[in-house]
């Protein structure tokens, strides 16, 4: 088409020829100019290129910040190895019985029983590893931290990652008590070289023979132990669960199963999945919090928090502890993908539960963060309801 | 012949463009491209960018915004350069990428008006009769303005395949890889698109390809 005195005039020029063109050559050399340097940074410009770099103000305000925090004295260090909490000494190599439990510098705590001997074979930023020569001793493992904690017997380990849980051995085993969370113990004694011991469970492994699990230990008992530790609390009584018959658990996990703690918690959310689809909600709520708890830091443990709110918003009518799931998930900041969608959630998870203030500012706060995300046009329509 | 420096940490290299009669296509110079050959990334780029920053700019009406996305979608192609599948299509493969940048600013814009009414919307001072040439008549510049609200008022669907074609220029194979839908389908568009318009600025199209 083209625009000329006839109306009718059909002169096969494009429109484009009419009209100047979109950049004079100040334009064009001032676009490549900012296509090359950030194709050099690798990075995707963001930043209209006619404003002053807000990144030159931001690092300026960096540096100043850095400056400040150094003179400041505070330094963030990665983590190192584990150190009391009294006074930041380091570890002995060997610890015995203490009238007090030992706190440590992340949270967590040892209680070491009478008569009883920890070596600690590794201690770093991520992972922490001792070993029971005798005794008992009781462990409170800070939630959400950094390091996995082995604890070794000459019968078996216990693998944890934010649990509280005692380990026994004594003359006749070992006693594996679980308080709260769960732990893994494996060893090639213990029936399908791996199991799971939860809250409330108590696993013993018999120095001659394998014995099944029974119900935590009162007060009573564990102090009329050899080596209990004096202040230990009183497990929860629970109904005995027992350990799968051998023959299951070997049917369940063969003998070369994979020593991964990540392939049982895959199967584990595997199995939340699973109830999901059957619509057994509540058994997969349970499942997906407990692969949560036992990954905290990995994308297994985000993934399953995110699948846990979804059942609490859309199946079990939870929406208050739906929004406080999202925002765990969020808190964690990866995988990127499920942070977005769960800070989306969250607004929805909030509206329902009736705080439209928060759903609101929540809401403001996704635009913020995400200016051209996938919820948007879904969060403004919940908002603007 | 035009002479053009090329940097280099060591020395400076002269050499000649090539002559017009031995234009490089683009696919030669995407696959020097590849090869990191900066000579011809601006090449590449100063071939297709009016086409890009004109797309960019019929549709979003905005210089500054028509320059961001002129700028990403420069970015993005020569990222992912190495998937291009067809270096000769390189011309159709950028601007679908700047009609993809253009969609979502305009989408962006959408959800800011309305939650946040009280900031204040991009101003569109980019219309057809606004861009007119230097020594264009006060009848062509009328005939602009009526194109420019006649256009203004397609769906978006319309909107993006008209100006490319009708404006820009584009082949209609080009128009609907931009558009990411079948050649009958951006046929169909822009038929549509050219009814509206006719009705209002009178101008009747004959697309014979």
């Amino acid at each position: 088409m083209t625009i000329g005195n006839d109306r009718r005039d059909m002169s096969p020029r494009p429109l484009r020829d009419q009209l100047r063109p979109a950049l004079d050559e100040a334009g064009v050399a001032r676009v490549w100019r900012a296509v090359r340097s950030q194709g050099e940074a690798g990075t995707r410009a963001q930043v209209r290129t006619r404003v002053v770099s807000a990144g030159a103000v931001a690092l300026l305000a960096t540096v100043v910040l850095l400056v400040a925090v150094r003179w400041g004295g505070v330094e963030r260090a990665a983590p190192g190895p584990l150190r009391t909490a009294a006074d930041g000494a380091q570890l002995t190599a060997v610890l015995r019985a203490t009238a007090t439990p030992v706190a440590l510098d992340d949270g967590s705590r040892l209680s070491v029983g009478q008569g009883s001997e920890i070596e600690i074979l590794a201690n770093d930023g991520d992972r922490f590893v001792a070993a029971l020569r005798r005794g008992s001793c009781r462990f409170a493992v800070k939630p959400g931290g950094p390091r996995r904690w082995t604890i070794e017997t000459d019968l078996a380990t216990v693998e944890v990652v934010g649990t509280v849980f005692s380990v026994l051995r004594s003359r006749d085993g070992l006693e594996v008590s679980v308080d709260r969370g769960v732990v893994l113990v494996r060893g090639e004694r213990v029936p399908g070289r791996v199991v799971r011991v939860r809250a409330g469970e108590r696993f013993a492994l018999a120095a001659a023979a394998i014995a099944p699990p029974a119900a935590a230990a009162s007060d009573a008992e564990a102090s009329a132990r050899d080596g209990a530790p004096p202040d230990l609390a009183a497990p929860r009584r629970s109904p005995t669960l027992a350990l799968p018959e051998p023959s299951r658990g070997t049917a369940r996990r063969s003998a070369q199963m994979a020593e991964d703690a990540g392939e049982d918690e895959d199967a584990k959310f595997s199995a939340a999945d699973a109830a999901r689809a059957a619509g057994r909600f509540e058994e997969a709520a349970q499942l997906f919090a407990e692969v949560m708890q036992e990954s905290p830091n990995e994308p297994r443990g985000a993934l399953a928090a995110f699948s846990l709110a979804k059942l609490e918003l859309e199946h079990l009518r939870r929406p208050e502890r739906a929004a406080e799931t999202f925002a765990w998930v969020v808190e964690r900041g990866a995988p990127r993908g499920l942070v977005e969608d769960a800070q989306a959630r969250r607004i929805e998870a909030l509206w329902r539960a009736g705080r439209r203030e928060d759903a609101t500012s929540e809401a403001h706060a996704y635009e913020r963060r995400w200016p051209q995300g996938r919820r948007l046009a879904e969060v403004r329509a919940l908002v603007a309801e | 012949m035009t002479l053009r420096l090329r940097s280099c940490p060591k020395e400076a290299i002269i050499e000649a463009l090539p002559r017009r009669d031995e234009e490089v296509s683009d696919a030669a110079l995407v696959a020097r491209a590849r090869g990191r050959d900066s000579w011809a990334l601006e090449m590449l780029y100063r071939r297709h960018v009016q086409v890009v920053a004109g797309t960019a700019l019929r549709l979003l009406r905005n210089h500054a915004d028509a320059e961001d996305v002129a700028q990403e979608t420069f970015l993005i192609a020569f990222e992912k350069l190495a998937q291009l599948s067809e270096p000769a299509a390189f011309r159709g493969w950028l601007v679908r990428i700047a009609v993809s940048r253009v969609h979502r600013r305009l989408r962006a814009r959408s959800v800011r008006a309305f939650l946040l009414p009280w900031h204040e919307p991009v101003v569109e001072e980019a219309g057809l009769e606004h861009e007119a040439r230097a020594g264009a008549s006060p009848e062509q510049l009328a005939e602009l303005a009526l194109l420019d609200r006649a256009v203004a008022s397609l769906p978006l669907r319309m909107r993006t395949p008209w100006l490319l074609r009708r404006v820009m220029g584009c082949a209609l194979e080009e128009t609907a890889e931009a558009c990411g839908c079948s050649l009958a389908t951006v046929k169909r568009r822009i038929a549509a698109a050219d009814v509206v318009v006719g009705t209002h600025t009178g101008v009747r199209h004959d697309d014979r390809e």
